[in-house]
């Protein structure tokens, strides 16, 4: 075995050597019988920098071996995935041609463990989960609808029961292999990092979401994922990651779309529904470091009825449970009232269960990243490739209750959204799981939105030539800052647009604190595009006056910031006070992928849908620890 | 002999004798060895285990029932305006005919590689690389201004301009990873600098503000040899031949048939 890769090391260097290009590297690892060498650990990989680049990826994708993404057409593998995330061509099973207009940094195919690979084995004439009744009809699958009602006899019939006959270990298996070998291959340290990983699909009582995406740090993985059919208690997925990662398999876990959940993945008891307790938050933080902000399937950064006072909250809101009609609870859904109960925990109790950062993500079961609004082909194969479909254009006959549009309730809410922002010093898995693991990491609904932010009382003077430098000596996003008797701490918040979408209009601070025994929560605007100053009396930027055309979505070419940076301090702080502070970054309004639908086929936008959208970015937070109960 | 009733008995016993054979054969179904060692392999990949006698006896006895009332099945016509036959039957065709063409003798495989490698020598080529170093300015106006006046140091040219997130060089980048940083107004103009170790050229525009950019070198796209890219050239031409193979197929077919349009 040693032998092996030791030979095939000096292969692959003394090809290396031969062509003296590293973007060789692939093809010529492939050629060799072992998955791709990593070179040198230690060796830096081109484009490394001590103070961090942002890099940009998708860790939620799902690919053939997902149940759902098999029945709704997707026959693209994880090697399929991990082309198209590196700009190559991938076909929807519409017909038409996916790519990505900037190819990705990271992208970990993520499918659910929850009967993996099993559909595509039953749709697969002559193997044995053929045979069953449940698989009649599976190798004949055609439209939409024909899927749709395929999909909900399924996941009826898998979700109710365990079903032992459909449970193939040598089905799941092989599965899991080609996912962990796909990662592997794909994996291109400097270039592209690529990650094992997969869908935990658990959910509560009546559909309330529980789904958790867990990634593996190496390159290799347990045996087989833990899954819905092992325990439906996300605690004992955090159990079981705790004793694989004893055995060598360090990974995290991603909860999403909490705002499906119907109040679950917030709430404040176990999932048995007992008290938390010190050692729950502590085992919930070792193994869910991060949050999925925002997907597809809408965004879970607040809810308006949370957050009266904050006027971008009405931002992509999917109202419903995963994969039903059914509204979701608000209460325990959302980020920020998350935040905002883990702050009061950690005041009363002295310990603190939501203490995460923040990516996005997309949830493709197309295999492919959709996060561009004009270049959006939704999540759910035939189910929603059509804009008829996905309800944003008219049907040609009125639907089944005499409606103009598609009967789903949800698919119009969907969001061309999910991007997960690293700082991280090189394009490797190393680098960029650590900065995971430090929360150093920040989610977008869609552009590739840059955010830094720092904390402390050595923060160095806007228009410093070496910034960063002295900014890393002070908290930086994900961290802690400790509250001192003398000093007031500063802010510095630093966002880029995205070189390929609209400027920015405002960045914004969002603290969230304990006051008097309750939770408050304040937005303030900190940095206004078009050398506008914020009014201290509202804490707001005035209107910048960047306006989208809605004839043919252009947007004002005058208005907004490639840059806005500012070094802000808390007018309410008061180190006796327990707070934390997280930064939004809101780009000019741009038309949303329902008004570039609705104008592609020459006819109005929906009423009742957002025309336009700010697409924004989101910092992990840093938390302010007082002075007294520290 | 010339009685019609003679003739009419005769043809009668003939018709009858016939259709009694013929029935015969159909109604035959014969268990061979070849039949119990093809269940018994079967069984032996799906259960791990040889089957034994008694196996075999029940495997023949399943296989008997699914033959018989696939033949009761054909002899009814009940595969005629199936569409779950009809498709199943068109996709094994498609796998047939996917196989057509593909070489099994290595040195003609080798061959057929190598010359769709040059046919298609565009695909195997290195991307071109730009590395460069930047001074950064907001406007026009404070990049002209700075041009204009300034002689840029050999040293310690990172302090100048202004402070921004992009970083002041660049390694290695390619066409598209410039367009991603710094918009296709950029990477355009970039493509078309002067490669210097010296000399400042600019200010060209971006998405950010303007850059006055040392292009320091150039790596030209490169072909890739065969020998290294064979893999991939193996799966591009299998893809292909798969394709082509396909539709030559269906030509030929559509060739066969008369097709009338009403």
């Amino acid at each position: 075995m040693n032998l092996i890769k030791a030979a095939s090391l000096v292969a692959l260097s003394a090809l290396l050597i031969a062509c003296g290009d590293t973007s060789n590297q692939q093809d010529s690892a492939e050629a060799s019988s072992e998955p791709a060498v990593v070179p040198d650990i230690a060796a830096r990989t081109p484009g490394y920098s001590e103070h961090n680049n942002a890099y940009f990826g998708d860790l939620h994708v799902h690919t053939m071996y997902s149940f759902d993404a098999f029945i709704f057409g997707t026959t693209a593998s994880p090697d399929d995935a991990y082309e198209f995330a590196k700009g190559g061509v991938l076909r929807h099973p519409g017909g038409f041609d996916m790519q990505l207009k900037e190819p990705l940094d990271f992208y970990g195919v993520s499918d659910h463990a929850f009967y993996l690979g099993s559909l595509r084995s039953m749709a697969t004439p002559g193997t044995e989960l053929s045979k069953l009744d449940i698989a009649n009809g599976m190798d004949t699958l055609s439209d939409g609808l024909n899927r749709r009602s395929k999909f909900q006899e399924l996941i009826t019939f898998l979700g109710t029961d365990r079903r032992d006959e459909i449970l193939n270990q040598k089905v799941f298996k092989e599965a899991w292999d080609d996912i962990i070998g796909a990662a592997n291959r794909a994996n291109d340290p400097g270039k592209f990092t690529s990650f094992i990983a997969y869908e935990y699909t658990s959910s509560g009582p009546g559909n309330a979401n529980l789904h958790r995406n867990v990634i593996f740090k190496g390159d290799e993985a347990p045996n087989l994922p833990f899954s819905r059919l092992d325990s439906l208690n996300p605690e004992d997925l955090w159990d079981w990651m705790d004793e694989k990662r004893a055995e060598g398999h360090e990974s995290l876990a991603i909860p999403h779309n909490s705002n499906g959940s119907n109040g679950m993945m917030f709430q404040q008891t176990t999932f048995e529904g007992n008290a938390l307790d010190a050692t729950y938050a502590e085992q919930r933080m070792r193994n869910e470091p991060l949050v999925e902000i925002s997907q597809v399937k809408g965004t879970s950064d607040t809810h308006p009825a949370l957050s009266p006072n904050d006027e971008w909250a009405d931002f992509e809101i999917m109202p419903y449970r995963i994969a039903t009609n059914i509204d979701s609870a608000i209460n325990g859904s959302y980020v920020r009232q998350a935040y905002m109960n883990g702050l009061k925990m950690q005041e009363d109790e002295g310990y603190n269960p939501f203490k995460f950062g923040l990516i996005g993500s997309s949830d493709t079961h197309n295999a492919s990243y959709a996060g561009d609004e004009d270049n959006y082909w939704s999540k759910v194969g035939l189910v929603d490739d059509t804009p008829q479909e996905r309800g944003s254009v008219k049907l040609d006959e009125p639907n089944a209750d005499g409606g103009d549009y598609a009967l789903n309730k949800s698919y119009k809410t969907w969001s061309a959204a999910g991007l997960a922002g690293v700082w991280a010093q090189e394009n490797t898995r190393a680098s960029i799981y650590d900065a995971f693991r430090r929360k150093e990491t920040f989610g977008t609904s869609g552009p590739r939105i840059k955010v830094r932010f720092f904390a402390g009382y050595d923060i160095p003077a806007i228009d410093d030539k070496a910034l960063l430098t002295k900014a890393y000596t002070n908290t930086t996003m994900g961290g802690d800052l400790i509250a001192t008797e003398s000093d007031t701490p500063s802010f510095l918040v630093w966002a880029a647009r995205d070189a390929n979408s609209a400027p920015l209009q405002r960045v914004q601070i969002i603290k969230t604190a304990v006051k008097d025994g309750q939770t408050v929560e304040e937005v303030f605007d900190v940095a206004c595009a078009d050398g506008n100053a914020v009014d201290p009396t509202t804490n707001r930027c005035p209107d910048n006056g960047a306006r989208v055309d809605l004839s043919d979505c252009s947007y004002s070419q005058d208005k907004g910031a490639a840059e806005l940076r500012t070094v802000w301090q808390d007018p309410g702080y008061a180190p006796s006070q327990r707070a934390m502070y997280y930064v939004r970054v809101l780009e000019n309004p741009t038309c949303r992928w329902s008004t570039w639908d609705a104008l592609r086929e020459g006819v109005a936008p929906r009423e009742g849908l957002h025309k336009t959208i700010q697409e924004r970015a989101w910092s992990s937070p840093i938390w302010v620890t007082p002075l007294a109960g520290q | 002999m010339r009685d019609p009733l003679v003739w009419f008995v005769l043809i009668g016993l003939i018709l009858f004798g016939a259709d009694h054979y013929l029935n015969n054969q159909e109604d035959q179904i014969i268990v061979d060895e070849v039949v119990r060692q093809r269940l018994a392999t079967l069984w032996q990949t799906q259960s791990g285990n040889p089957a034994t006698a008694q196996e075999v006896d029940s495997l023949v006895q399943s296989w008997l029932k699914e033959e018989i009332m696939f033949r009761e099945a054909m002899r009814l016509g009940l595969d005629r305006d199936d569409t779950i036959v009809r498709r199943r039957l068109i996709q094994k065709l498609s796998f047939l005919s996917e196989e057509v063409g593909i070489e099994t003798n290595e040195q003609s495989k080798l061959d057929a590689l190598t010359s769709y490698y040059y046919a298609h020598q565009e695909q195997y080529k290195t991307e071109t690389r730009f590395s460069f170093q930047q001074i950064f300015f907001s406007t026009e106006e404070k990049a002209d201004l700075y041009g204009a006046s300034t002689e840029v140091p050999s040293t310690n040219w990172q302090s100048l301009g202004e402070t921004s997130l992009l970083n002041s060089s660049y390694k290695e980048m390619t066409f598209a990873e410039a367009r991603r940083d710094f918009g296709v107004q950029f990477a355009t103009s970039l493509s078309e600098l002067t490669e210097s170790t010296e000399a400042w050229q600019g200010p060209i525009k971006s998405s950010y503000g303007y850059h006055f950019v040392r292009l320091q070198q150039v790596q030209i796209q490169q072909q890739l040899p065969f020998a290294m890219v064979r893999v991939r050239v193996a799966a591009d031409y299998a893809s292909e031949q798969r394709s082509t193979s396909q539709t030559d197929y269906y030509n030929a077919l559509r060739e066969k048939y008369d097709v009338v349009y009403e």
